[in-house]
Parts: structure tokens; C-alpha cells; sequence
């Protein structure tokens, strides 16, 4: 009952303060908004200005297939970015995961077709590009690598007539649109987001809100004035931790609501699975967050480090991209394999169909609760201290 | 019978004796002050009663019972005003006096609070949030809260510091209204017209000990003196030479302590035209608790 009212006390203490309501409630709803708004459209265009194409050769050009190659060269970094692969398979494959824009097929002969065309005025050479039906960026970037080959084509028949005086024969172009291939953990950038917006939440509670608070309340001696009555230290600790799971379980309620309603973002989130994955996180960010308190004596110093700490968990614990798949340094790379966040986003990600590294299960949920233990004997020595209770 | 009993009561930080050896016993119904200047040891020694801080050494005693630890049935007895008042900022006074009730488990009415507030003159704030309160008005929340448990014995420290005036006043008014209900109460201060309104005690504490207790009157009595005589100069150092009783209080007066005012004036009137100096300002006073201090110790109370 004591522990009840504390809660109580202590949780409309912090929401009619406007930073107490703004960061919690208010300020993940915004974050979600902007990250939806901005990145989930860069994705489908993916920046709108450099392409993806793959190529596939099926022999190395010679002679006058070599024009081609100079050409392909030309248009590299912009507006394509190549990647070659070995098969049309594969790269069809591929471009129906939307890994690439467009594929080329450079068929086996083409250098002696072509040089049939320039020389004797055969049959017109056969190119065969591959664009996703329905994707405006695929098509897009099929006529753009269309016009610059026919651009490469007149050049070619003015060095034909010029040379021979004879007719030319453009290349003929076989555009083939193919069916985008649907898979079970297609990208949703939504989906992707919402377990990261659902753990800055929760860590903002769970950094500022239990170290700032208890050494606040230490330092203008109001947990003093609750033990003066029969409260003690445990029951005011359970009270802030009660009080600030009740935050979180609201800021969360707010998350999903936007997630589900207005992104339609992947029902999974309901689960059991994904709900005990986001208690577990809860379990996790409150452990960090004792941590900082066992160890910053003052108000000044924990804010300075529950910042830092805030910022290196959300960034380097891949909430907004993977780092581990960017060419980071080595040290970077350590840090954010040690740190919890890294898996429980990760986790959390796994539960909605999404996976972005590839830890194993067992992973997933020990570095986590290493951090917990290890956070909750930190605390222990320095619970007295910690609690004001000397 | 006492409510209160200390016995040898110990608490040092490294080589500073905070408490030092501190015996005394609070009886029953009434109120005992706990006198000093700051860092006298007054804070520390109540703190430790109150079950706030560890002794090192010595014994506490709750009507007659010993406490070796303050625990929750000690604590529902008591009721604490603490030097610093400290609430939650945001939760309103009537929330305030709610939750401290809840906080000892005590089953409270809405007109139980409503009198609380009365007996306090908070009444007309009973909506406004705690950090909207002006200092006078916490201090007052800091006694209503201590109340709500109708606790037998009351812990007030330090109540009216940093109070003008009229808080002060309206504070000492509430106390003895809590004494006639009485209330034990043990309170500390450095404010000697507080101990002497207040208290049916007083234990003058300095450096961790008590180095005297009584009544007021038997402190009083205890340092011989009649009367004082108080004046301003601006040649004090010369007049203190020639009279080596002369001390200087914290206002920068003069105070010299007497059995016979006659023949004391004369024979300072005669002394300042001797040394041509000028002497202004002369009250004569019946001696106080600060003259027992500076008695005792030769410092003020202030210093």
C-alpha cells in the first residue's frame, strides 16, 4: 500500500513537470514521426540518384565490344553503381529483393555481333535489360540506361558511315519487366524503427529519469524526508521503479498506437513473444540506468554521463541503422558488440521478422543479462550511498 | 516518564567528534530544547535519534524501551520536521499531506487533512503545488506533515530558519499549540529567544557535548549575574583593556556583566571620561540565554 501511494506520488510528481511528460510521452511520437516521414520515403528511391545495376557478363568484351565497356565505366559512380554477378539468377533474384534497380545482360558473342554490325552491316546486336514491373525507380532507371546506350549508338554509326560509308544497325534493346518476388521479412521501414522508438522510450525513462531522480531527491533531501517515516530505502526504490514502469507501459501504449494505426507497422509487435522481448529490454534499460547511479556521485555528473551513455546506446546499438554491417572502425565495432542495446533491438527486430546480424540466440540474451547482473552487484556496494541512507 | 532517553551517545566522522558522549532524557508532555551554534553537534544527535543516521556509540530509549535500531514501529510514533524542507515540487499541499499519511499506513478523512491545514493556516493553499509555497508556508506544510500520524513524540528541527519575523512568530504560535494539546516535543535551534519561548528545557550543546541543561531560569541563575549592561564605542579594544569583563557580542556591542548596576555605571562612566572616550547607546538587560552561552563558552550564539 505504502509502495502503492509512493508510486503514485512520485509518477504525477514527474508528469506535471512539462520535461517529465515532453521526453517520455511526447517526444517518441515526434521522433517516430520524422524517422517515418524521412527514411521510409529514401528507401523506396533510395536517394533517386544513384542506381543500382547489375550486370551480368557472359564473356569478356573485345574489340569493339570493349566501347560498351568504356561506356559502363563512364557511368559509374553516377548515376549507376555496378555490381557484377555471375549468373542471371542471381541477379534477377537479386532484383526482385530490390537490392538492384535493373539488371544487364551482356550475352555471350556480343563482341564479335558487334563488330559484325560496325564492319559487315549484319544482324543488330541483342542487350537484354531487366527492370522490376511496378517500380517506378527500376523503370526509371531502365530508360536512363536506354538513352545513354542509344547515345553511345549514334556515336557509333557516325564512326560506321565515316569509316565505311555504310548503314548501321542500332542495338536492339529487349527490356524485360519481371514480377517483384514477396518475401516473409520484406523491408517495412516502419516495422524496422518501431522496436528502436519503442527502446528510446523506455532508456529515457530508464538513464534520466531513475539516476537523475534519486540523486535529485538525495541531494534536496527528500528521500531523507521519506525515511523519517516508515518508508525505507527498498520501498522507495520499488515506488520510483513502479512508478517509472508505468510511464514506460504508457509511452508505450502511445508507440504502438501510432505504429500499428498510422504505419501499419507489423502486426508481430502483439505477440507474446515480442512483448517479453520488450520487458526484458525494460529489465535491461533499468540496470543501465543503476548503474550510472552507483557510480556519478552528483546531479552535474550524472547528466553528463547519462547523455553520453544515451547517445552511444541508441547510435552504436544500431536503433536507426545496422552499424555492424557499415565498414566502421574496429573499435567501434567492439563497443557495439558489447553494448546491451545492440541485441535487444536486435532482438526485438528478430520477433517482427527482421534480422540484421546474424547473432546467434543464445547471444541475444546473455550480453544482456550479463549487463544486468553485473549492473545489479555494482549497485548493491553502493546502495547505501546510492540511497541516501547513510 | 520520559519519552526520550539518550545515554552516551557517540557519532564521530574520522578525527571531527560530531556527538560526544551526549546523555539526556526528554519527559514526557514537554518541550526540551536543544540549543547551540551551528555545527554544535544538535543536527546529528536528533538525526540519530530519529533512526537517519547510525551511532557510533551509546543508547537511545523510547519510553523506557530500548531502540538499538529505529524501526518502523518507532518511527509510527514519531513525527519529524526536518532542517530542510523537502516535498515532492509538483504534487499539490492537500496531496502532500495525503501521501505522508499513506506513508504510515494511517487511514485519513478528508476533513482530518482539512484540519490539518486549518491548525497549520494552509487551508486556502490546500490546491496550490509545493513548489508555489513561499518559505514560511513550507515550513508550515513541513509541521502538518509531521503531524499526520498524530505522532506522540515531535522532532522539530531548526523550524523557523531563514523565516522573517511574522513566520517566525506564526510558527512559535502553532508549537505552543502542540504543546498544550501535549505533545512531547524535542526541538533544535540556534535562535536563544526560540529555547526561551518554547522550551520548558533547554540543553545547550557546543562541540558534540551538552555542556548544560535546565530550565531557563535555573541557566539563567546558573551565571550569577544580575543585570548587563550593553553600550556602542569606538574605542572598545582601549575600554577592553581596562575592564577585562567587556566582551563584544556579534552586533559589535559592548556587554558587560554585572551583580551591582549602580555602582557598575558609575564606575564606567568614570573610566570612559578618564580615557576620553565616548560611550553611546547604554541599555541595561536582565540576562539571557546568549549570556549563559557566552558564559559558558565565550562565544556568541551567532559566531
Amino acid at each position: 500500500m505504502r509502495i502503492l501511494k509512493l508510486s503514485k506520488a512520485l509518477f504525477l510528481n514527474d508528469v506535471r513537470e512539462f520535461s517529465g511528460f515532453f521526453w517520455p510521452f511526447v517526444f517518441p511520437l515526434i521522433l517516430f514521426f520524422i524517422l517515418v516521414s524521412v527514411f521510409s520515403g529514401m528507401t523506396s528511391t533510395d536517394g533517386g540518384i544513384v542506381f543500382r545495376l547489375g550486370i551480368v557478363k557472359e564473356e569478356n568484351l573485345a574489340g569493339f565490344g570493349t566501347i560498351l565497356e568504356q561506356v559502363i565505366e563512364q557511368i559509374q559512380p553516377e548515376p549507376f553503381q555496378v555490381v557484377v554477378f555471375d549468373s542471371l539468377e542471381e541477379a534477377q533474384k537479386n532484383l526482385q529483393l530490390k537490392k538492384i534497380e535493373l539488371v544487364l545482360r551482356i550475352p555471350k558473342g556480343l563482341s564479335i555481333a558487334m563488330a559484325r554490325v560496325i564492319l559487315f552491316a549484319g544482324q543488330p546486336t541483342k542487350i537484354e535489360l531487366y527492370t522490376l514491373a511496378n517500380s517506378y525507380e527500376s523503370q526509371l532507371a531502365g530508360k536512363i540506361l536506354q538513352s545513354i546506350l542509344q547515345q553511345v549508338d549514334l556515336e557509333m554509326a557516325k564512326q560506321v558511315i565515316s569509316l565505311t560509308g555504310g548503314e548501321y544497325k542500332e542495338v536492339e534493346f529487349v527490356a524485360k519487366p519481371i514480377e517483384r518476388k514477396k518475401t516473409s521479412n520484406e523491408f517495412h521501414y516502419a516495422t524496422y524503427v518501431f522496436p528502436a522508438v519503442l527502446l528510446m522510450s523506455i532508456m529515457s525513462l530508464a538513464l534520466f529519469n531513475l539516476p537523475l531522480g534519486l540523486i535529485n531527491n538525495r541531494e534536496e533531501w527528500v528521500n531523507r524526508r521519506l525515511y523519517t517515516t516508515p518508508t525505507n530505502a527498498l520501498d522507495y526504490l520499488s515506488s520510483m521503479g513502479l512508478s517509472l514502469l508505468v510511464s514506460m507501459v504508457i509511452s508505450c501504449a502511445l508507440v504502438y498506437l501510432m505504429g500499428l494505426t498510422l504505419y501499419k507497422v507489423n502486426n508481430l509487435c502483439l505477440s507474446v513473444g515480442f512483448i517479453l522481448r520488450l520487458l526484458y529490454s525494460i529489465a535491461v534499460c533499468f540496470s543501465v540506468g543503476i548503474v550510472i547511479v552507483s557510480f556519478c556521485r552528483r546531479f552535474s555528473t550524472a547528466l553528463v554521463v547519462t547523455q553520453i551513455a544515451y547517445q552511444i546506446l541508441m547510435f552504436l546499438g544500431g536503433f536507426y541503422f545496422p552499424v555492424l554491417n557499415f565498414n566502421m572502425p574496429w573499435p567501434i565495432k567492439v563497443v557495439a558488440r558489447i553494448l546491451p542495446t545492440t541485441y535487444l533491438v536486435e532482438n526485438l527486430r528478430i520477433s517482427l521478422g527482421l534480422r540484421m546480424y546474424s547473432f546467434s540466440e543464445f547471444e541475444l540474451w546473455l550480453i544482456p543479462g550479463i549487463w544486468i547482473l553485473a549492473s545489479v552487484l555494482a549497485f548493491s556496494f553502493n546502495f547505501k550511498r546510492v540511497m541516501g541512507y547513510e | 516518564m520520559n519519552a526520550i532517553t539518550v545515554r552516551n551517545l557517540r557519532k564521530y566522522y574520522g578525527a571531527t567528534k560530531a556527538v560526544d558522549g551526549v546523555s539526556f532524557d526528554v519527559p514526557q508532555g514537554e518541550v526540551v530544547a536543544l540549543l547551540g551554534p551551528n555545527g554544535a553537534g544538535k543536527t546529528t544527535t536528533v538525526e540519530i535519534i530519529e533512526g537517519l543516521r547510525e551511532k557510533d556509540d551509546g543508547e537511545i530509549f523510547y519510553f523506557e524501551k530500548k531502540a538499538d535500531h529505529i524501526d518502523k514501529t518507532v518511527k509510527s510514533q514519531i513525527g519529524v520536521q526536518l532542517q530542510k524542507t523537502a516535498f515532492f515540487e509538483y504534487l499539490t499541499v492537500y496531496e502532500t499531506i495525503e501521501l505522508f499519511a499513506g506513508l504510515y499506513n494511517v487511514k485519513v478523512q478528508k476533513s482530518d487533512i482539512e484540519r490539518l491545514m486549518n491548525l497549520v493556516a494552509l487551508q486556502e493553499k490546500a490546491k496550490s503545488r509545493v513548489r508555489t509555497l513561499s518559505g514560511g508556508q513550507l515550513q508550515r506544510l513541513a509541521l502538518a506533515v509531521s503531524l499526520v500520524n498524530d505522532p506522540k513524540i515531535l522532532f522539530l528541527d531548526e523550524p523557523t530558519t531563514g523565516l522573517d519575523p511574522q513566520a517566525r512568530r506564526h510558527v512559535w504560535e502553532i508549537i505552543e499549540q502542540l504543546k498544550q494539546e501535549g505533545k512531547t516535543i524535542l526541538l533544535t535551534t540556534h535562535y536563544m529567544e526560540e529555547a526561551e519561548k518554547l522550551a520548558d528545557r533547554v540543553l545547550i550543546m557546543d562541540h558534540g557535548k551538552i555542556i548544560a541543561s535546565g530550565t531557563v531560569q535555573e541557566l539563567i541563575r546558573s551565571i550569577d549575574m544580575e543585570s548587563y549592561i550593553e553600550f556602542t564605542t569606538d574605542k572598545a579594544q582601549i575600554l577592553q583593556k581596562e575592564i577585562p569583563s567587556l566582551r563584544v557580542t556579534d552586533h559589535e556591542k559592548l556587554v558587560l556583566p554585572v551583580i551591582d548596576v549602580e555602582e557598575s555605571i558609575h564606575m564606567l562612566l568614570n573610566k570612559a571620561k578618564e580615557l576620553a572616550i565616548s560611550i553611546d547607546n547604554i541599555v541595561i538587560r536582565r540576562p539571557n540565554l546568549e549570556d549563559v552561552f557566552l558564559n559558558l563558552t565565550g562565544r556568541s550564539l551567532r559566531d
